[in-house]
């Protein structure tokens, strides 16, 4: 489950990671916002923008991503390698396994490095978010301009994160038969998460009418009373669609016959998905086709074809990507597995029954030799 | 490099190997590695390693991120190019903390995974000799480096007679060369075959 999931988050910031640059206008001058030493000054970009810092947060994101993704798939490469049957498939599968042997002092090494980055990653992802969020919560923007922002995009981004895994996991489970790794109790943990993380976007909305009022600000006011709380304003639909897929329906998942349920689970995820789509319409849209000036107010917003375009783009790049991984990596960490069957697996509590008979002190006599 | 003389044994079960490793060890042989397909916790200190430094290189990789990444922007906004921004400070620490927080941990990233590769020698197209094809699989392949006055059958009785579901001797480059591994030559191919 969690290889799987890293691919996702890759394959799901190299999508991400293009908006930005599109959004430049001139692509091929993105490497504009790094820091180095250039003939126009130098110049320097601006550190104390959180734009710069989303540039280094994103960046550093996938880099941390990709190497520790990477660093656990090479002894499972090794395995495929192993017991590879065609040529191509050993020469490739080579390459890639680093010419891993699985001496014990490399998992040794192997088993630090995955704990450090693993720890590495933890509050980086908390980072990226919180930077993310920071783009729009520096701005002065109504609507936009909130302190709650980044625990509310963490808490967004891990909701609809785990939305994501559950979508794709519940069909790669079913086609690749890997009923017994990915079970039931996992899938049920997850969507005790989703609704945990799903409540916790719904305080923060409601957290975010209510200052829309005890500010007492009359743009925030308008922004989230009539522009996304009414329902209907021309964008309230948006506001309560959001509501309903992220907040209202989660809560479905406080029973446990729900959580267990494939066919609930999958239809909660796509409705997730939905739902943190319409998030991000709501916040950019219902903040941006009215503001301070109502000689600029647009009637409606209509995406062009561009914007279409880029959107279905991400899609393509990200299933392309997903499903090349599905096919030809390995979808569970096989290593991991091993270990985890080996100390737990039904197979090693079928043997415990000789243990289980012995006295007390021959049983600390024997294991304190290990 | 040159080529050594190891005796090689196989084990299925994590419960024979352990005695199995103590027993070998104590009996004055050079474990040369003993290869697993996954972790094994506590064999490491069974064969008498040391802790990994590779999480203290990781921390000093991480304080050059954090150093470098205040160094420069420091330099950058109060000496090479002051810039005014609403007349707020040029040393702004605070707004700094997310590149720092960044740098320090792509530091300490980038450095662990390159410091790891290098002391276990991987990288693509490297190739190594592998003492037995289900290494990666579901064996956990003990070898031991032989010396002149090594008894190999002896040894291989030994290991039998400790568990090992299969013995062997192999005559194999320790190092690393560059290679393909579809141009494999059989495992056990090159088997030298001892006078009885």
């Amino acid at each position: 489950m969690n290889r799987a999931a890293e691919a996702m988050t890759i394959f799901a910031v190299m999508c991400a990671g293009q908006f930005p640059i599109f959004h430049m206008g001139r692509v091929w001058m993105a490497f504009f916002v790094l820091p180095y030493p250039n003939t126009r000054g130098p110049l320097w970009v601006n550190f104390n923008s959180p734009l710069l810092w989303d540039v280094f947060a994103i960046s550093t994101y996938f880099t941390v991503s990709l190497l520790f993704w990477y660093s656990g798939l090479i002894p499972d490469f090794a395995t495929v390698r192993d017991r590879a049957f065609t040529k191509l498939r050993k020469r490739l599968y080579g390459i890639a396994s680093f010419g891993w042997t699985g001496s014990t002092k490399h998992w040794q090494r192997h088993e630090s490095l995955s704990l450090v980055l693993a720890g590495l990653s933890t509050p980086l992802v908390l980072s990226v978010h919180t930077i993310v969020s920071f783009d729009f919560a520096t701005s002065v923007i109504p609507g936009w301009h909130t302190t709650i922002f980044p625990p509310y995009f963490v808490a967004g981004a891990i909701f609809s994160g785990f939305a994501m895994v559950q979508t794709l996991m519940v069909i790669v489970r079913k086609v690749f038969q890997m009923e017994d790794y990915v079970t039931i109790g996992h899938i049920e943990a997850m969507n005790k998460v989703i609704v945990l993380t799903g409540s916790i976007v719904g305080v923060a909305y409601l957290t975010e009418l209510f200052m829309g009022w005890y500010s007492q600000n009359k743009y925030e006011g308008y922004t989230f009373w009539y522009s996304r709380a009414y329902l209907f304003s021309p964008y309230g639909w948006s506001y309560w669609g959001m509501m309903a897929c992220n907040v209202l329906s989660p809560q479905i998942f406080w029973f446990r016959k729900m959580r267990r349920n494939l066919f609930v689970t999958f239809f909660m995820s796509i409705i997730v998905n939905i739902g943190m789509w319409f998030e991000r319409f709501v916040i950019i849209v219902t903040s941006l086709y009215r503001d301070y000036l109502p000689s600029s107010w647009s009637v409606y917003y209509s995406p062009t074809i561009w914007e279409i375009g880029f959107y279905a783009g991400t899609f393509g790049l990200f299933f392309t990507c997903f499903f090349l991984f599905a096919k030809y990596f390995p979808v569970i960490a096989i290593a991991e597995i091993k270990y985890v069957l080996k100390t737990t697996g039904e197979g090693y509590k079928n043997k415990m029954g000789k243990i289980e008979e012995q006295k007390l002190e021959d049983f600390v006599h024997e294991q304190a030799h290990h | 490099m040159a080529k050594k003389k190891f005796v090689v044994g196989c084990f299925d079960d994590e419960a024979v190997l352990f005695p199995a490793v103590k027993k070998v060890r104590t009996s004055g042989y050079k474990i040369h590695d003993v290869y697993t397909p996954f972790a094994v916790h506590g064999l490491d200190h069974a064969l008498g390693m040391r802790e990994t430094s590779l999480h203290t290189a990781g921390f000093i990789y991480g304080i050059t991120g954090t150093t470098t990444a205040l160094s420069c922007i420091s330099w950058i906004f109060t000496l090479d190019w002051p810039l005014n921004i609403g007349g707020k400070p040029h040393f702004a620490l605070p707004a700094w903390v997310p590149i720092i927080f960044e740098l320090t941990v792509l530091f300490a990233a980038v450095g662990m995974v390159l410091t790891f590769c290098y002391l276990c020698q991987l990288a693509p197209f490297v190739k190594k000799h592998h003492f037995h094809a289900r290494a990666t699989d579901d064996l956990f392949v003990m070898v031991i480096e032989c010396t002149d006055k090594t008894n190999v059958d002896d040894l291989k009785a030994f290991l039998s007679s400790n568990g090992a579901v299969e013995t062997d001797v192999q005559v194999a480059e320790e190092g690393w060369w560059l290679g393909r591994y579809d141009k494999d030559e059989m495992m056990f191919e090159n088997k030298e075959i001892v006078a009885a």
